[in-house]
């Protein structure tokens, strides 16, 4: 588990205990709500240019692919929200038969239980954001033989190249996946490598 | 234990001989004593400067497709070749532990780890896990 786990656990938690108390105490459910929508926009928005990015400025690409987080942190922030909500409007209500609070109970305890599980650790949501990143990569940066016709939207490195092997291996250089300090060497990497040898860089 | 056993297997498979491996190893582990196993290209820049300082002989080593390999130009004496083979194999171990993967096809991207597989007529090839699969020559 990475230390940032529990910092990570409480920030959200606290977030999402925010947009509960907003709809809950205040009613003002229409400020959660465009608070919610905001953040996604903004992660979406950084992600949509940093998807078009990734060919040509591969490292602005990788700080605006890593807003992915945002998403994923606001969904979760509202899966514990949602969770405070329904535990709130589950409640006993006075004079309820014991059956009935019986079966309140065991709903509110299971709905609670089944959002909890929803919540994600700082190391999943790394591991998340490294896998999305990598795809966009592996997939724009391709290892090609020297007469290879060009493939737009690709660029073509030098099959076996520092370059190359910096986005495709997962043991050369010693980066073995893509969390953050993985992720970030291996477009040092892959822009050092190009700007040593410019021959690497084939189209 | 981990080390011990992968020497012995690689010495059992008839990879290298008893004092090439003790000299390979030796450098190796001397290496490691500094620090400077910290990735892979620590290999690369051993080997060539390894390889290069033997009588004046020429040889390039290069990523071969099929995880670490060795590719030697004439003139070389086969000791010198046997000796510089065995120092790749012993590096390719060191890192497959190290990095807890059995090496990597670079046919395709994105590369693919690769496993030993024995053949119906008892040779060992390297196989990967592309699709379609790659299949290094029969080594043993």
């Amino acid at each position: 588990m990475s230390y940032m786990t529990p910092i990570y656990a409480f920030f959200l938690t606290c977030a999402g205990a925010g947009l509960a108390a907003l709809w809950l105490v205040t009613d003002r459910w229409i400020i959660a709500l465009s608070v919610v929508l905001a953040l996604a926009l903004i992660s979406l928005t950084a992600q949509s240019v940093g998807s078009r990015q990734v060919k040509s400025r591969p490292r602005l690409a990788l700080y605006l692919l890593e807003a992915r987080a945002i998403l994923v942190g606001t969904f979760t922030t509202l899966a514990g929200a949602a969770a405070i909500i329904l535990v709130v409007k589950l409640a006993v209500p006075d004079g309820a038969s014991e059956e009935t609070a019986s079966i309140l109970g065991t709903l509110s305890a299971g709905l609670a239980g089944f959002l909890s599980t929803l919540l994600i650790t700082a190391d999943s949501m790394d591991r998340h954001v490294g896998d999305f990143i990598r795809q966009k990569f592996q997939t724009t940066y391709l290892g090609v033989p020297p007469e290879a016709p060009q493939e737009n939207g690709k660029v073509g490195l030098l099959r076996g190249g520092s370059a190359h092997r910096a986005i495709q291996s997962s043991v050369d250089f010693g980066f073995s996946d893509w969390s953050r300090s993985f992720r970030h060497k291996r477009i040092d990497k892959l822009v050092e490598g190009i700007n040593d040898t410019p021959s690497q860089k084939l189209w | 234990m981990m080390v011990i056993t992968w020497i012995i297997l690689e010495w059992r498979l008839g990879v290298v001989s008893s004092s090439q491996l003790a000299e390979a190893t030796r450098r190796l582990e001397a290496a490691m004593a500094r620090g400077e196993l910290e990735n892979v290209q620590y290999f690369h820049d051993v080997l060539r400067r390894y390889v290069s300082s033997g009588n004046g002989s020429s040889a390039t080593y290069e990523m071969n497709g099929y995880g670490y390999g060795l590719r030697l130009q004439s003139p070389m004496s086969d000791p010198e070749v046997a000796e510089a083979r065995s120092l790749v194999r012993i590096a390719a171990m060191f890192i497959r532990i190290s990095s807890n993967a059995g090496g990597e096809c670079q046919e395709a991207d994105p590369f693919a780890p690769m496993r030993v597989i024995r053949t119906s007529d008892g040779k060992l090839v390297w196989r990967c896990d592309h699709s379609p699969e790659h299949t290094s020559p029969a080594s043993a």
